[in-house]
């Protein structure tokens, strides 16, 4: 498998990893839901690096 | 027109705003098309922008930017379970080598008629395996079957992109439609699906028909240097497998819809192969070319995979008792969400499982399962190769991963156009200045999304809603609408950059990117064309209501 092949899977662990804090965010306070969005976009970043 | 969109609680109508709501997508197409960035990249700068305009322009709150990205991100789920399947499964059987095989087969069985072999193996064939397969791969195994049938690399090309294309809207075990109706209102699926499905069926079927004269005519002027001496003497063939394939998707719209294309690809090979080498102008020739003999034992052996996946789609989705056993509630899983709302009001409802997944008759699911079937037969019949399993597994990976990277952030833009209201916001504008002209625009549309994302499910995710709410608002069929979002974002695979860079790359013809879009461009212009033409014709006699 090629670096650039791992890197992409390696992008899609970070943003599925960011997704599920984004979902647990919902049920929480609105500082919570900035914070999960924040770290999306941190996730986003990286994979926009890697694809 | 009396339209209010504060009545649904947007903002006032203003062309600033309009614009702002647009501004995703038009960055979308920016970047892919003018500025070459990735599909993944574009999505990215897409989805953080519309985050930003949805909150400073239309209101919304972390909760509906949230949960708009969250919905996004599980509606993909549905759609790379099938890219991965359905790849995994094509790279099983090229493993053991079976598609020379295959295309033996069908060499024979044609009498060696060059335009009997370029409809049947670059119309029907491509079409059979987009039904089950899709997602480039009845490109990349078409293709190349014609090329060492002695047909010009650019030919070969531009009819497996064109023939694969028409099916694509109920193809990949209906992938695409499916994705339609994920767009759209629960309810409204609910209370419409036949007719979504018949209408769309109709409008695909004609858009097969269309296809067919293409691929004639390309043969004519590339090859016999004639368009006229092409249709001379394809014109019996293509009449032929549109009218048996087309009948055959409307037929099946109203059974399974998401076997269309698979059945409807199915029909046209056997019958193509069984009733047009018997006809006058297709009979066999003296010193006619013809393949090597292949028995129909070992042609069988190395269909397998496809007959097994027709037993198990079949088995799972007309056993009635079976299907309702699978489909259980206990086994559909889907999120929970709260209800949110915009700051003028605009909401989304609370939902239980938001898109709940059908575990077990998935069709992701019902690939993997065929796909080591398969693995067992060909291994008891000591066709795969030593390690040919694993090699399939990392070929897959390699393939589905670039697809995954574009469609997880472009989905999530997507939705969170749709969560935030910006979707009917740009719907009630173009409802204001289309008019009753929308049905010819609509297809453009269609079209515009399967170029930029190389995909007609994509397109769908994109531009479903904005097609349903356009219809709603401006009092027309959405079905009769909605099926020219189908059949046009299906025909717009033969356009997309990323099919024909596939083309280019399974033909050794890297580089000519451009030569091919050229002319699959005129023709899936005048597709567009053709399609809106008559949806509007239909609407104006009143039907699809």
């Amino acid at each position: 498998m090629s670096k650039a092949v791992k890197m992409k899977l390696l992008s899609v662990l970070v943003i599925i990893i960011c997704v599920i804090v984004l979902y647990l965010s919902l049920s929480s306070s609105a500082t919570f839901q900035w914070a999960a969005l924040a770290l999306t976009v941190v996730g986003c970043a990286f994979a926009f690096l890697n694809c | 027109m009396g339209i209010d969109v504060t009545s649904v609680g947007l903002p006032s109508m203003s062309i600033l705003t309009w614009i702002l709501a647009l501004l995703p997508i038009i960055v979308i197409l920016v970047l892919m098309l003018a500025l070459n960035v990735s599909g993944a990249r574009s999505g990215i700068i897409s989805w953080v922008l519309a985050g930003v305009i949805a909150y400073f322009v239309f209101g919304a709150g972390p909760e509906v930017l949230a949960a708009g990205t969250v919905k996004g991100f599980w509606s993909t789920l549905f759609v790379l379970y099938i890219i991965w399947s359905s790849m995994f499964l094509y790279n099983v059987v090229n493993e053991t080598g079976s598609f020379k095989v295959i295309a033996d087969k069908f060499t024979e069985m044609t009498n060696g008629s060059r335009i009997l072999q370029l409809l049947i193996l670059g119309w029907a064939f491509p079409t059979f395996i987009q039904g089950v397969c899709g997602f480039g791969v009845p490109v990349a195994v078409a293709t190349p079957l014609l090329i060492g049938l002695g047909f010009d690399p650019m030919v070969s090309v531009v009819t497996a992109l064109l023939g694969h294309s028409w099916g694509v809207a109920f193809g990949s075990l209906g992938s695409m439609y499916s994705t339609m109706n994920n767009q759209l209102p629960p309810e409204y699926v609910a209370a419409n699906e036949p007719t979504i499905a018949f209408w769309g069926s109709i409008m695909v079927a004609f858009g097969g028909f269309i296809v067919g004269l293409c691929i004639i005519h390309n043969y004519g002027v590339k090859v016999l240097k004639s368009a006229g001496k092409g249709f001379a003497e394809g014109i019996v063939a293509a009449l032929f497998l549109s009218i048996v394939m087309g009948a055959t998707m409307i037929g099946m719209s109203q059974i399974a819809p998401h076997l269309g294309c698979f059945v409807s690809g199915a029909v046209g090979l056997v019958l193509g192969v069984l009733v047009l080498p018997h006809i006058g102008v297709y009979k066999a020739k003296e010193g006619s070319d013809t393949a090597e003999h292949t028995s129909w034992g070992k042609f069988l052996k190395a269909f397998s995979a496809y007959l097994i996946l027709f037993v198990v789609v079949f088995a799972v989705n007309l056993i009635t008792p079976l299907k309702s056993a699978l489909e259980n509630p206990m086994f559909q899983v889907g999120l929970a969400f709260p209800a949110n709302e915009i700051a003028t009001g605009f909401g989304n409802a609370a939902v239980e499982k938001y898109s709940a997944i059908k575990i077990f008759t998935a069709p992701g699911t019902l690939i993997f399962i065929t796909a080591f079937l398969a693995i067992a037969f060909y291994k008891s019949q000591k066709l795969m190769p030593e390690g040919g399993v694993k090699q399939a597994w990392s070929k897959t990976i390699g393939q589905s991963i670039g697809s995954t990277t574009t469609i997880i952030p472009m989905t999530m833009m997507a939705v969170l156009l749709t969560e935030s209201g910006m979707t009917i916001y740009i719907a009630y504008g173009i409802a204001q200045v289309a008019g009753q002209f929308y049905p010819i625009l609509a297809p453009f549309i269609a079209i515009l999304g399967g170029f930029v994302t190389s995909s007609g499910t994509s397109s769908n995710i994109l531009f479903t809603s904005l097609q349903y709410n356009v219809a709603n608002i401006l009092g027309m069929s959405a079905p009769i609408v909605l099926s020219e979002q189908s059949a046009a974002a299906a025909l717009s695979n033969s356009f997309s950059p990323g099919n024909a860079a596939l083309g280019t790359g399974v033909s050794g013809q890297s580089g000519k990117e451009g030569e091919i879009l050229a002319s699959t461009g005129v023709y899936n212009m005048l597709q567009g064309l053709l399609v809106g033409l008559l949806a509007f014709a239909l609407i104006s006699m009143g039907l699809g209501v």
